[in-house]
Formats: C-alpha cells, sequence, structure tokens
C-alpha cells in the first residue's frame, strides 16, 4: 500500500527541483558508455598482458645463469659408458683411456661410442656424478589471459608448457554496507595444452554485485576481504580482477 | 530472449534522466548525479544480458555510488572544505527551499523520501534498498514528509513576510 501525502505541496516541490535541472542535464549518452567500457576492458587487457610480460622476464631472468653456464667442451664430456667390452679388466672407476678430442672435433664417431643425452655418463674419478653434456632447453613460461564478455568468462592459456597443469580459479565476493565483501561462489578451473581454453559464467550476487578475481595456482581464499585491504590475494596471482561497489543493506 | 545493445539505448534514454533526478534530489550536486548514474549505466552494459531487471539494478548501483562517494567525501571534507566550485544550476526558489529542506534530513530518510517522492518505488523496495524494516521506513517517509512540507511553508511565509516588507 502506498502511503498518500496529505498535501501535494512536497510533489509539487519536487516537481519543481526536476523542472529546474532538465534544462542543465546534459546525458552524455550510449556511446560514452561504450568508450568507457572498452577504455577499461583495453585497460585491463594491458594490465595483464604487461603482468605476463613481467612473469616471463622474471622467469627467464632466474633461468639466465644457468643459461649462460658454458658448454662443456668434448675435453671435458664424461667418459661414455662403454659399449664394446673391454679388452681388459678395469677398476669400475677407471679414468677414460681414450685421448681427449679438442673442442668442435666431433668427428671421433667411429672411435668409440658418444654420449648422447640418453646415454648414461661413466662416474668421474672422483666418484661425483658428471654434468650432462646437452644444452639447456629454452625456457617456458606459460601465461593466462582472461576477457569477459557479459557474464561469461573467457580464460585462455597460451602458451602452456610442455606437460604443464595450470591451476586457475574465479572468485566473486558480495559487497557489504560497511565496505567489507563477503565470498559469493568461486571455482576452480584446470587447463592444460589438451584444453587451453574454458569459457565459464560467473555467478554474481543478485543484490550486491562485489569483486571478481581470477586467480593462477592455489591462493588460499578469503571468506571475507576487509573495507580498507587493497591486497587480498598474494602478489603475482591475480590474472583479472574489477572492483566491486559498496552496498547499502 | 536477451536485450540487445538498442534495447540498452532505450533503457539509457529512458532511465538516466529520472536517476539523475534521484541523485541530485540526494547529493544537491548535478555534476555528481550525473557522474554517478552514468558510472551504474557503464556497470550495467557488461553485464547487460544477464540483469533480469536493469532498471532497479542500474538505480541500487548509483545509489551505492552516491553513498560510497559520500562516504569518501566525508572523509576528505576537512581537506576540501570551501575549496570545491559549485556547478550546481540556479534552481527557483521552490527547488531551493525543497533542497534545504531534503538537506536538513538525515541521509537514509532523506533516501527514502527521495525514492518515494521522485521515483515512486514502493516501501516495500524501498526498505529492501536500505536494509531498513518497513514500518521504518513508513516512519522516514512520515517524519520527512512533515518535516519537508513545515520547512517549505514556512519557506512560504517567510517569502511573503519579504514580499510586505520590501
Amino acid at each position: 500500500m502506498r502511503e498518500e501525502p496529505r498535501t501535494d505541496q512536497v510533489r509539487d516541490a519536487f516537481a519543481a527541483l526536476t523542472g529546474s535541472i532538465d534544462p542543465h542535464l546534459r546525458p552524455p549518452g550510449v556511446g560514452s558508455v561504450r568508450d568507457t567500457v572498452h577504455r577499461r576492458r583495453q585497460r585491463r587487457l594491458i594490465g595483464v598482458a604487461a603482468a605476463a610480460v613481467a612473469v616471463a622476464t622474471v622467469v627467464g631472468l632466474a633461468q639466465l645463469p644457468a643459461m649462460e653456464q658454458p658448454a662443456p667442451v668434448a675435453a671435458e664430456r664424461p667418459a661414455p659408458v662403454r659399449t664394446s667390452p673391454p679388452s681388459a679388466p678395469q677398476p669400475p672407476l677407471a679414468p677414460p683411456t681414450r685421448a681427449p678430442v679438442s673442442a668442435g672435433n666431433g668427428t671421433d664417431a667411429a672411435d668409440g661410442p658418444v654420449a648422447t643425452a640418453t646415454s648414461t655418463p661413466a662416474r668421474a674419478p672422483g666418484g661425483q656424478a658428471s654434468v650432462a653434456p646437452t644444452a639447456r632447453p629454452p625456457a617456458c613460461a606459460s601465461a593466462v589471459h582472461v576477457s569477459r564478455s557479459a557474464g561469461n568468462l573467457v580464460i585462455i592459456a597460451d602458451p602452456v608448457c610442455a606437460g604443464e597443469t595450470i591451476a586457475v580459479s574465479w572468485v566473486t565476493y558480495e559487497a557489504r554496507a560497511d565496505g567489507s565483501q563477503r565470498l559469493f561462489a568461486h571455482e576452480r578451473l584446470t587447463l592444460t595444452a589438451a584444453r587451453h581454453r574454458i569459457t565459464t559464467t560467473l555467478r554474481e550476487s543478485p543484490t550486491c554485485v562485489g569483486a571478481w578475481y581470477v586467480l593462477r595456482g592455489d591462493p588460499s581464499i578469503p571468506a571475507t576481504i576487509g573495507a580498507e585491504d587493497v591486497e587480498p590475494f598474494p602478489g603475482g596471482t591475480v590474472v583479472a580482477s574489477q572492483d566491486g561497489e559498496i552496498c547499502l543493506s | 530472449m536477451p536485450p540487445d545493445k538498442l534495447d540498452f539505448a532505450e533503457f539509457y534514454a529512458a532511465w538516466f534522466r529520472p536517476l539523475t533526478h534521484q541523485l541530485f534530489a540526494h547529493t544537491g550536486d548535478l555534476a555528481e548525479a550525473q557522474d554517478v548514474v552514468q558510472e551504474a549505466f557503464c556497470r550495467a552494459w557488461p553485464r547487460w544480458s544477464t540483469l533480469d531487471d536493469p532498471g532497479a539494478w542500474v538505480r541500487r548501483v548509483a545509489w551505492n555510488l552516491a553513498t560510497s562517494r559520500w562516504r569518501r567525501a566525508r572523509r576528505l571534507l576537512h581537506l576540501t572544505r570551501g575549496a570545491r566550485e559549485e556547478h550546481t544550476p540556479g534552481p527557483g526558489p521552490d527547488a531551493v527551499a525543497l533542497r534545504a529542506a531534503l538537506a536538513a534530513l538525515p541521509a537514509r530518510q532523506r533516501q527514502a523520501v527521495v525514492l518515494f517522492y521522485l521515483a515512486d518505488v514502493p516501501i516495500a523496495e524501498i526498505a529492501e534498498l536500505t536494509g531498513a524494516a518497513e514500518g521504518t521506513v513508513k516512519s522516514w517517509l512520515h517524519r520527512g514528509r512533515a518535516a519537508l512540507a513545515l520547512r517549505l511553508a514556512d519557506d512560504d511565509v517567510a517569502a511573503t513576510s519579504e514580499v510586505h516588507s520590501a
């Protein structure tokens, strides 16, 4: 049941108020809405791409010292396990009987067996395992990209390193009157080389839409995010996110 | 069937002005009112196909944004007091009186009055929006209407006195 005012004076005053601002009201228009949303989406994608590049760079730099180790020369190559029976009994940890060859001289294949990636290196005289002579494979850093269209979330891993399994999760929160946010829904997904693209639907609060996040790895998901907590997840785990709003109820 | 972008344009055209009216009545700042309403539409756009009741959704978001900004502004008030330029248009005497009367109401009471008189929002929905009981909303409306009527009547009397004494 609606309350009926005792007088039209209040309604008249409201009508006068709206009438007084109408001439000054300039709606920015749907084009402005579209441009704003497009600009924000671009900014978010650029941010995600920049983060992916940063992660790839950090991973690459972290592996650089190992990659910069000088390639072992043939003289340092460990003696391969002989595949032909020795002509005379030898002690089990005997040094190589062949004279060392210079670096780059790989034509000695006919002289005896050559160490390969699959060969078993002999133990060095000191009893220590020798370094594998093969070059390291190039560093691989997978990247996860997220785009959102309406309620759908498209999560793509590109590239996915061989044999890698990437755990991702989406999380939605419900905004509360005090500015805090309560966990509303979340889902854990797995990306692999065979399934590198997933389309899913974000479940958001029907009353008070809060922030949503797409996370990489398995960071702990807080049940509540405080109003002042601007970084609820560990650094590097947030692939994409969008702020929510504060609700009254 | 989900609404298309044409529907959004129609929705925008139908809702922008009334929502801005409501938020202006609440905040007293036209630029701020337009900002929060536009922002609410921007947030609705990506979710458009999933919104069951877009009008109610956008209204709720706009009000939430206004409340959120008001809280932030209140925290920064001591820094910005007197520095802000007023861009509100020059309203007529009735509008001035109403704005003054509205400004004197407590925030949630003012919200209830604005939603009721300007947006024709039912009491049950106002209760849901504000997180208050329906009885409380009725009480707010009763007291708010009485306070506004009294204030408007006082201003009428004052205006008449000024005319007589001039």
